[in-house]
């Protein structure tokens, strides 16, 4: 499962700093895709066995996709007509890209992160054994 | 415990330290050089990047009898006194950092990437800045600020 190409919407009121603001839309995109695609806390036994940050496979620096941002000038209800950006541009991503999987194979995938594996199983109306993965 | 002699910053540092002591707590706890983040402690988050000999190296996983005889060089030894260094600034103009725990890594990777390659493309830039995880900024405005700081010292 490869991504190319996120594009995004945001209802924003006044944007007070506009780099800042572009900074939390794309870092909230990219701890989604890290949640859709490749972050994973690994339990077995009731004990975390994902041992460090490289196991748990934070998206680095070239997992990033090409990414287009629209802001959409709605009037907020805070001073100055602002509204909140942050945490609201990580919600619609794992949805969405597990739409694009079903939408493409057919396949209908619940859990997180959505992995080839988890694809591959789909693909044979098998599941990934949640206790061991 | 072992004599050493280490060039930090520009600065010769003469110290007896223990043959396993780690690069990061000489440079943090030691010298009291604590820009130096420790994130991971197994090497591959990048925070703790510093550079050895101008080329950058994770200190958790350095042992100061590996950089006996060489030059470290910290986030500390970036600026010239008040004055950032250009990539600093391009970091502070561009975005390039949200909470600051990567940063002084990001920094140092980056500015070793420009010494080796003035005029990175976009790809060589995320070849070259894979060992340094950020959670905060999603990597788009790191990528623009080492762009930056590239351009800028074309000028």
């Amino acid at each position: 499962v490869k991504l190319r190409h996120v594009a995004t919407s945001h209802d924003v009121g006044t944007i007070i700093n506009a780099v800042a603001h572009q900074g939390q839309v794309e870092g909230g995109l990219i701890q989604a895709l890290g949640q859709a695609m490749s972050e994973h806390l690994i339990v077995q036994d009731g004990l975390v066995v994902t041992a460090h940050l490289g196991e748990y496979k934070l998206p680095t620096i070239k997992d990033i996709p090409e990414l287009t941002t629209v802001n959409v000038r709605a009037r907020g209800r805070g001073p100055f007509d602002i509204k909140a950006i942050s945490e609201l541009t990580n919600a619609a991503l794992p949805a969405a890209i597990a739409n694009a999987v079903y939408d493409a194979v057919g396949v209908r995938l619940l859990d997180l992160p959505i992995s080839a594996e988890a694809v591959f199983l789909g693909l044979q109306g098998r599941k990934l054994d949640a206790s061991t993965t | 415990m072992r004599s050493v002699k280490i060039q930090v910053n520009g600065t010769a540092v003469l110290r007896d330290v223990a043959d396993n002591r780690l690069l990061i707590d000489f440079l943090r706890i030691d010298l009291q050089l604590t820009g130096t983040k420790e994130g991971c402690s197994v090497g591959v988050c990048g925070a703790c990047t510093v550079l050895f000999n101008g080329l950058p190296i994770s200190s958790c996983l350095a042992l100061v009898a590996h950089v006996d005889g060489g030059e470290v060089t910290t986030i500390e030894g970036l600026p010239d006194g008040e004055r950032l260094h250009p990539v600093q600034q391009a970091f502070v103009t561009h975005g390039g950092y949200q909470c600051g725990i990567c940063t002084p890594g990001q920094i140092l990777a980056a500015k070793a990437l420009l010494d080796a390659n003035p005029r990175p493309t976009r790809a060589e830039i995320q070849h070259w800045m894979m060992g340094n995880l950020c959670r905060c900024t999603g990597y788009y405005k790191i990528i623009e600020s080492i762009e930056a700081a590239a351009e800028a010292s074309r000028k």
